[in-house]
């Protein structure tokens, strides 16, 4: 399906401003908003949330939310006014001109009805096609958006496929028209690492094919840097920096921007020599009067002027306009944070935590999952451990073994000598004291009934023994002084802090009886970047100051670079990587390694890396393959050894091993250069 | 303002301003109401609820006729000047044995309502929080319960124990105690998947902690709701009963007492049965009503 390019892509918006309706009052919610798509452009929206990206979206789209109103401003869409369309012609265009991907494929997907019959209506619906055509139309389609064996997906129901191939299918039905405006809003928030690779492998390939103009909605600066031409950065509703996109990420002139760019730990950055810098503050509500620059309460170089009279857009560079008086000196800023570190307490040779042969495994109706296929690991005392994984690897069962949430199927879990393999509130409270959790929701970890003052106090009592109210009273001060949360946020309940705030409190919680041991299940990431900034410079301080060690479960491979000491990765209930941090991250690795390290979005746009695709999908925990379990997906596999027996550690030096058929001395050999792609049949 | 310190702490938004627990919770509770006033739903049942709990305190002070008082030459008067709602069989003002009988009811109905909802909250706690075998024992119990018409079952045990009141509320409320249950429950089962729950493990907190301290207080919502629904539900099983004899005996002048008696004479006096009959479902309406109102709130 080759298309000529169309030259009615363009999206122009001017000066568009929305606010919701609640109760009586107007919430501002976009301030004066302009940004114009080029044919065939990708633009990309960053900011946290709340900033209104979203909003405008959804605005292009005319999905706004009835309570929403469109004070002033006007779209025009290829020479059209969008805003003044009837919801006939809206209808038509939505279809043909215009189309969206949304950020949950699982529930964007109809679960009644059958993947190609969904593909094939909108065809029907928007091209008149009979019931025949519109099949094949769709099988081409899933087709151009790469899923392998289209005819079987087609049969299937969205529920029977994975993330990815959902979002495939979304895109299908997104493309299905040949859109000139295709709006993307956080397509890949909520996907693995690699999957999200895939998906934006996706999109560029897309984009050459089709032409379409794009709007990219993201929080995350490094998937925009890759994708986008152009960004826009949003806060409190109003564009303040936009630019080429390599130009913004490498010369900010807007103090957020410089400050969004700064607090995100990069590949590389340890915790020992750099520290994050975190944006001090947080967003103004809703609708909050602010007559000066918005960002003025929160930045480092405001002056008088900032509060009392609004910014305009500075031109800055060729096309880079930023909203802010100081725009020169932006460059300038010295980091925030102090550079100085402590010396961090050395890693004791003392084993804290011993896991020998862990297996956990649920039953579900006569099926036997395996969450955890016989894990062996050692942590040492004052060690932060971080452990990576894809969804489905069994990483927080394996933390909840630990802690005992969960019961242990066998193996046996020895904690400061005490035998810990049973559930929490059969083991003794010493167990309990020095061995804690925070985990990744703060709304959901606190008590939302209760303020915060209580849990502290719950915590104290039970954790740390103390009694009496005045004993209680100064310790929690000690303990709220620690995690720096101030006094007055004693006495609310959770709901009236924020998110950041929250995770303190769930983090003093865990350090109420004086832990040896957190486990951190994914701590940040229900957080935005500059809160996660703070969260980690928190955790590692407290690391620092009580020689703790962490357990620490994440995603984002950046960031357990940047706390963990030793890594260890984790593939459908086993562990493959095990060794020091960065040897973990340096050549010879596990290939699953390669890959999770080759899909990782970066912002530093002049590096550029071979991406590895992994063929397939993560097999089900129901039905781990045998041998090597990453055998169906692996790029560099060998051939029938990987299928039939299970591989050896391979040690590379003291501190590194991984489980792979390859040695180091080769796997060093073969990493230098990309892997070539692997053909789709091994897969089935 | 312009200028702000280097710490990492986060300065609170001015729309979440900071207030203490006890504020927080009395402009909660504020929220609450008002959302509710604006709820026409809630307010039509308030105010039919709210005149016959007026009415069965305070009967007596505005009741024309004494309610047990026969006159022999008045049966059977159709409505009119001195007998609004006319007389019944043995001449017995039916205007004030209506506005007489939402006493006894709404003595019955609360508080058998009131000793389910203990009961049922309680099941629902054990049987949600603990699973396992107690939830396969006690929920195997609640399914035999429910498989007999709950009329069957108080017809037996008001048979075999006595009619008298407190009977009366006993076996409502012990009715009504799994089917309370099996609200509590399916509540439970989703607040103890929460974190805050696995941290209060952690710490070590004893089962009927977690229950009561950490798991009830979050899902009063629903137990709120589910208390008005069974609320009318009681009002209209104590009718009942009455009406079949198994209730209030004569001279009381229950609502389903009155009706029975009238049943006989619905030919000649309709007056008889459509007044209390009238009065029981602007009763049940009027708690059907501030249900609805309570539920869409709670769960806005």
């Amino acid at each position: 399906m080759s298309v000529a390019p169309v030259q009615t892509g363009a999206v122009e918006i001017d000066g568009l401003t929305v606010s919701y309706r609640r109760r009586s009052a107007l919430l501002r919610v976009l301030t004066d908003v302009s940004f114009t798509i080029k044919p065939g452009e990708a633009y990309g929206l960053v900011g946290e949330s709340g900033c209104g990206k979203t909003t405008v979206a959804m605005s292009l789209m005319r999905y706004l939310p009835s309570n929403a109103v469109v004070e002033s401003g006007s779209i025009t869409f290829g020479g059209d006014d969008l805003l003044a369309a009837n919801d006939r012609t809206l209808r038509s265009w939505r279809g043909n001109r215009m189309a969206m991907v949304y950020q949950d494929p699982g529930t964007a997907l109809n679960p009644t009805i059958r993947v190609g019959a969904q593909i094939a209506e909108v065809y029907r619906f928007h091209r008149g096609m009979d019931k025949r055509e519109a099949t094949e139309a769709a099988a081409h389609m899933v087709s151009t958006v790469q899923i392998s064996d289209a005819a079987r997906v087609l049969r299937r129901y969205p529920h029977e496929l994975s993330g990815g191939q959902q979002q495939r299918v979304m895109f299908a039905m997104a493309l299905a028209t040949d859109p000139d405006l295709l709006v993307l809003d956080e397509p890949t928030t909520g996907l693995d690492a690699t999957v999200e690779a895939e998906v934006l492998d996706l999109v560029e390939n897309l984009r050459d094919q089709f032409n379409t103009s794009i709007l990219f909605v993201s929080h995350n600066l490094g998937i925009v840097a890759r994708m986008c031409e152009r960004v826009g950065v949003l806060y409190a509703g109003r564009l303040i920096e936009q630019g080429s996109a390599s130009e913004v990420f490498r010369d900010p002139r807007h103090p957020y921007t410089l400050a969004l760019l700064r607090c995100v730990p990069r590949l590389g950055m340890r915790k020992d020599t750099d520290r994050l810098d975190p944006i001090p503050g947080s967003l103004p509500p809703l609708g909050a009067d602010m007559p000066g620059c918005v960002f003025a309460d929160r930045c480092p170089i405001a002056r008088d002027r900032c509060v009392q009279s609004p910014p305009e857009l500075f031109p800055v560079a060729d096309g880079h306009t930023a909203r802010c008086f100081f725009h020169e000196e932006v460059p300038d800023i010295p980091p925030m944070a102090t550079a100085a570190q402590e010396d961090a307490a050395p890693v004791a040779d003392e084993v804290l935590l011993q896991v020998s042969e862990l297996v956990k495994t649920y039953k579900f109706s006569g099926t036997e999952v395996v969450a955890v296929g016989g894990v062996d690991v050692e942590i040492k005392r004052g060690e932060v451990f971080g452990l990576v994984g894809e969804s489905g690897s069994g990483k927080t069962s394996f933390a909840k073994c630990i802690v005992g949430l969960i019961d242990v199927t066998s193996g046996r879990l020895s904690f400061e000598g005490m035998d810990v393999s049973k559930l929490a509130g059969k083991r003794p409270g010493e167990a309990r004291r020095r061995l804690q959790m925070v985990f990744q929701n703060p709304d959901n970890a606190l008590n939302p009934t209760h303020s915060v003052r209580s849990i502290l106090r719950r915590s104290l009592q039970l954790l740390a023994g103390v009694h009496g109210r005045d004993t209680q009273d100064e310790q929690m001060a000690e303990l709220a002084r620690s995690v720096r949360l101030e006094q007055r946020h004693l006495d609310v309940r959770p709901a009236a802090l924020s998110g950041g705030l929250k995770q303190r409190v769930a983090i003093a919680r865990s350090f109420a009886g004086n832990p040896a041991m957190v486990l951190c299940d994914e701590p940040t990431s229900a957080l935005d970047v500059s809160v996660q900034a703070a969260i980690l410079n928190l955790l590692v301080d407290l690391q620092r100051r009580q020689g703790v060690s962490y357990v620490f479960i994440s995603h984002d491979l950046a960031v357990v670079r940047y706390v963990a000491d030793s890594i260890g990765v984790m593939y459908l209930g086993k562990l493959v990587d095990v060794g020091a941090a960065e040897q973990v991250f340096a050549s010879p690795h596990h290939p699953y390694t390669e890959a999770l390290l080759s899909a990782i979005p970066t912002f530093d746009v002049e590096e550029s890396r071979p991406r590895i695709k992994l063929s397939g999908v993560l097999p089900s925990a129901s039905d781990v393959p045998t041998g090597c379990p990453f055998h169906t997906r692996c790029p560099r596999v060998l051939g029938e050894i990987c299928r039939t027996e299970a591989p050896p550690w391979q040690e590379d030096g003291a501190r590194h091993r991984y489980r792979c058929h390859i040695p180091p001395a080769e796997l060093t050999e073969l990493q230098k250069t990309a892997p070539p792609e692997r053909a789709e049949d091994v897969v089935a | 303002m312009a200028s702000v310190e280097g710490s990492d702490v986060q300065i609170q938004p001015p729309a979440a301003p900071v207030l203490d627990v006890r504020a927080e919770r009395r402009r909660r509770r504020r929220e609450l109401l008002r959302a509710l006033v604006r709820s026409k739903t809630f307010v039509v049942g308030a105010v039919i609820l709210a005149f016959w709990v007026l009415d069965a305190i305070f009967w007596r002070a505005i009741v024309p006729h004494d309610p047990l008082a026969v006159g022999p030459v008045d049966t059977l008067k159709a409505p009119g000047g001195a007998h609004w709602f006319g007389t019944d069989n043995l001449g017995r003002d039916v205007f004030s044995r209506v506005l007489a009988g939402a006493a006894t009811v709404l003595v019955i109905a609360p508080a058998a309502t009131a000793l389910g909802l203990v009961g049922g909250t309680a099941v629902g706690l054990v049987t949600g929080f603990y699973r396992g075998w107690v939830d396969d024992v006690v929920s195997r119990i609640v399914d035999a319960f429910l498989a007999l018409p709950l009329i069957v079952i108080a017809v037996l045990v008001l048979a075999s124990l006595g009619r008298d009141t407190r009977n009366i509320v006993l076996v409502i409320g012990i009715i009504f105690t799994p089917l309370i249950g099996r609200t509590v429950r399916s509540a439970v089962l989703v607040e103890r998947e929460r974190e805050y729950v696995a941290a209060a493990r952690l710490r070590g907190e004893r089962g009927i902690r977690i229950m009561v301290w950490e798991i009830l207080p979050n899902i009063t919502g629903p137990i709120m709701v589910e208390a008005t629904v069974r609320l009318a539900y009681a009002i209209f099983t104590a009718a009942t009963l009455s009406f079949l004899g198994l209730g209030l005996q004569d001279p009381s002048p229950d609502w389903g007492l009155q009706i029975a008696n009238g049943r006989a004479y619905m030919q000649v006096a309709w007056w008889m049965v459509i007044f209390p009959a009238a009065a029981l479902a602007t009763l049940v309406v009027g708690v059907n009503l501030v249900a609805d109102g309570l539920k869409r709130v709670v769960e806005e």
